[in-house]
Formats: structure tokens, C-alpha cells, sequence
């Protein structure tokens, strides 16, 4: 992991500057739920296109990896669009 | 021998499932958020039926009236605003607009009858130079609500403007629109002349529906300062006793006399779960064990040194982690 970690700096810098900025985001405009909705959208989003482009530059792409992002993205979104409701 | 065998499919990386944990599938993923939905859905029912063995699963709420004031004159005093008066008149009014959004099932400041918040400290002859109106609802604590109305640039305009004397405030719970809650009305006036105004009526006998109890949050603001002939209207010289006649029937209740604040409650058994708790104990546990497995996958796949053309597991971990956080951290409540 640390390997993985190492090789993809740049993009793993990204992801984490991006959940970051969604956390704090998420927990300023508290208790406006509609804000929280449009954040929760946008970073799945952000982590679907993210990984899409990090496999297609490490030539690792596949429709399989694609719909494993789309997947975790939609999980993550699930959970979090839920409580919100 | 068989359940051994599934759980090493679903969790353990194997030929089988193609060298990653089944549970990592995009249909692993997908399955799951069915899951959390169907889980979801599954609450309103589910509370319907474990109300008729026993009070496990409702809203727990323990906000008070004393708690709101209290924390509203800490923010005023913050900001070297003067301290805000309880009047017996706006806790009435406060009472009575709470009750009145129970009864005709609406969450505004304006009822769908076209019933204007001023009408309530006029039903108790409350007059005023200015006044406002916060209200909130489904909040679990005090200290919540009160810092989603300061988070609010117009409800915190009405907890700061210098020109309120008095405050009133009302907690009730009660079913507003197929949800149990608790409705927080917050009555701000500045008496006319200054003078803080004593009535006969300092109790009220209002209708509390039976309480139960919420999670979550609204609050809506109003213009702080009435239109200047409303305020006029409002501004009469002649005090006269509230005219209850004029409040609808449903919001009369004949048979207690209480004070209107910090109204018990007559069915007092506090629900051993909320629905938010459940909730995130649910996900909580989805996010733990997907980003246990996500772990345990990276680690044999480490040592086994076998190339897989999958998604990147320690994104999925962060990406995971950070929604565990924020579930953690979330706190009910609205705004509107």
C-alpha cells in the first residue's frame, strides 16, 4: 500500500486535498441539508472521474474498474444523502 | 462446510471470485447501497410496529424552553447585546403558533389559512414595537438547534437585533406531517413603551398532541421590524384579555392547565433508539466492514504478488473512511 501510495502521489494528493475539502465543506454549511446534497453529488462525482482518469493515465482501465468506482461512489453517496433526508 | 465456503466467496480472495472478495464486485458495492435504502425504508415501519411493544425506536429530544433562552442570551451576550426577558405573553403566543402547526399540519411561518405569525401575540394581546419569529424542529439538543440558528445569517439576525426586550419560547412534540418531531417556536418582541407587560392569562390552556419525540432541524426566519402599518395596527393603547374565542377549537384543550413552557410529557418514556442513531449504526457497520475487507484484500494480495485489474483499494478505504467521519459526525436537524 505504501508502494501504491509512493507511485501515485499526485493523484492521491488530489483525492485527499478533494475529501478534505468535502469534510469541512459538509460541516459548514450545517444545517443547510440542500448543500450538503449538492456536496455529496459533487464528490461522487469527483471520485468516479478520479479514478477513471487514474486507471486510463496507468493504463489499468477496464468498463470493470469503471463500474467498481461508479459502484463505491454511489454506496458512499447513498449513505450519506440518506441521513440527510 | 457450505456457509464457510460463502463466506470465503464473498470475503477472501479466491478463483472463485476472480481473485477479489465478491463484496468488492461493482455488484458488491451496488447490493449494498440496496441495502442501506431498503434500511432506510424500512424505519417508518417498522417504528409503527415496535410502538405496540414497547417505546424502542422514536425521537428523543431534550431540548427545554429555559435551555433556549438560556443559550439565546449567551449569544447575545457574546456580542455585548443585552439580555432578553422572558414574557409570559410570548410563551403563551409561542404555545399557541406551535400548536396551531399541529393541528392544521404545516411547518411556516405563514399557516396555509393564511394566518400570520403576528396573529398569535395579538390572540394574546401582546403589543408590540417590533417583533420576530425563529422556529426549528426535529433538533435532539439544544445546543444544536441554537447553533443552527446562529450558522442562519436571518435567524441569527433575529437572535442579535438589539431591538428585542422579550423572548418566548415553546417546545412541543407531537406527528407534524407523518413525522414525529418536536417544534421549537421562538417569539422575540420589544413591548410597546418598554415596559414589560403582565397579563392575567399567565397561564394558557392549550391542546398539546401526544407527545412523542424526533431528530432533524428547520428553522425560518421572518422580517424582524413589521410593516410599518401593521405596526401601527398592532400598537394599541387598551390591554384586554387574550380572546381565545378567536383561536380554533382544535387548539383548546379543556381538560389541563399548564404553564406553557417546558410541557411534560403524559406518555413519559423515552424511545431507546432514534431513527438517526439506527441509521448510522447501519451504514457505520457497511462502511466497517467494507473497509475491513478492503484491508484484508490488499494484504493477501500483497504477499500473493498477483497483478489484478481492479479499482484502487486505498481510495475506496479513503473515500469510505471520510463518509464513516462525516456519519459520525452528523447531526439532525434543518433549515429552511
Amino acid at each position: 500500500m505504501q508502494h501504491e501510495l509512493f507511485k501515485h502521489r499526485l493523484a492521491y494528493s488530489i483525492l485527499l486535498a478533494a475529501l478534505v475539502l468535502f469534510i469541512f465543506g459538509f460541516m459548514v454549511v450545517w444545517p443547510n441539508h440542500v448543500q450538503q446534497r449538492m456536496l455529496i453529488a459533487a464528490i461522487a462525482i469527483f471520485y468516479f472521474i478520479w479514478g477513471v482518469v487514474t486507471h486510463v493515465k496507468s493504463e489499468s482501465f477496464s468498463r470493470r474498474v469503471m463500474f467498481e468506482y461508479a459502484g463505491v461512489a454511489f454506496l458512499a453517496s447513498m449513505l450519506l444523502l440518506l441521513v440527510t433526508l | 462446510m457450505q456457509l464457510i465456503d460463502t463466506l470465503r466467496h464473498l470475503f477472501h480472495p479466491q478463483r472463485s471470485n476472480n481473485h477479489r472478495p465478491r463484496v468488492l464486485h461493482p455488484e458488491g458495492f451496488l447490493v449494498f447501497a440496496i441495502l442501506a435504502v431498503g434500511f432506510w425504508l424500512s424505519l417508518a415501519p417498522a417504528k409503527v410496529f415496535l410502538e405496540h411493544t414497547g417505546n424502542v425506536l422514536g425521537f428523543a429530544s431534550n431540548i427545554t424552553a429555559s435551555q433556549v433562552v438560556t443559550l439565546t442570551n449567551s449569544e447575545r451576550a457574546k456580542q455585548g447585546l443585552s439580555q432578553l426577558t422572558v414574557n409570559s405573553l410570548l410563551n403563551q403566543a409561542a404555545q399557541a403558533k406551535a400548536a396551531h402547526m399541529f393541528a392544521h399540519q404545516y411547518w411556516a411561518h405563514v399557516a396555509p389559512d393564511g394566518t400570520q405569525p403576528w396573529q398569535f401575540f395579538k390572540d394574546v394581546n401582546y403589543r408590540y414595537a417590533v417583533a420576530g419569529e425563529n422556529l426549528a424542529r426535529d433538533f435532539s439538543n439544544t445546543n444544536d438547534m441554537v447553533a443552527a440558528w446562529m450558522a442562519s445569517p436571518t435567524h441569527r439576525a433575529n437572535i442579535m437585533n438589539d431591538r428585542y426586550k422579550e423572548i418566548g419560547v415553546a417546545v412541543v412534540d407531537g406527528k407534524l406531517l407523518g413525522t414525529d418531531t418536536t417544534l421549537v417556536v421562538q417569539l422575540f418582541g420589544d413591548p410597546l413603551g418598554g415596559v414589560p407587560q403582565i397579563s392575567p392569562a399567565a397561564k394558557k390552556v392549550v391542546k398539546v398532541p401526544a407527545r412523542k419525540v424526533v431528530l432533524g432541524a428547520e428553522a425560518t426566519p421572518i422580517p424582524a421590524t413589521q410593516p410599518q402599518q401593521m405596526t401601527v395596527a398592532e400598537n394599541q393603547p387598551t390591554v384586554t384579555q387574550p380572546n381565545n374565542s378567536n383561536m380554533p377549537p382544535a387548539e383548546i384543550l379543556s381538560s389541563v392547565t399548564l404553564p406553557v413552557t417546558d410541557l411534560p410529557n403524559p406518555q413519559s418514556t423515552t424511545p431507546i433508539f432514534s431513527p438517526l442513531q439506527l441509521t448510522k449504526v447501519f451504514f457505520l457497520s457497511v462502511i466497517i466492514l467494507l473497509v475491513l475487507t478492503l484491508l484484508y484484500d490488499s494484504f493477501v494480495m500483497h504477499n500473493r504478488n498477483t497483478v489484478r485489474l481492479v479499482g484502487k483499494n486505498l481510495a475506496h478505504i479513503m473515500l469510505l473512511v471520510a463518509v464513516g467521519f462525516l456519519l459520525i459526525l452528523f447531526k439532525g436537524g434543518v433549515i429552511g
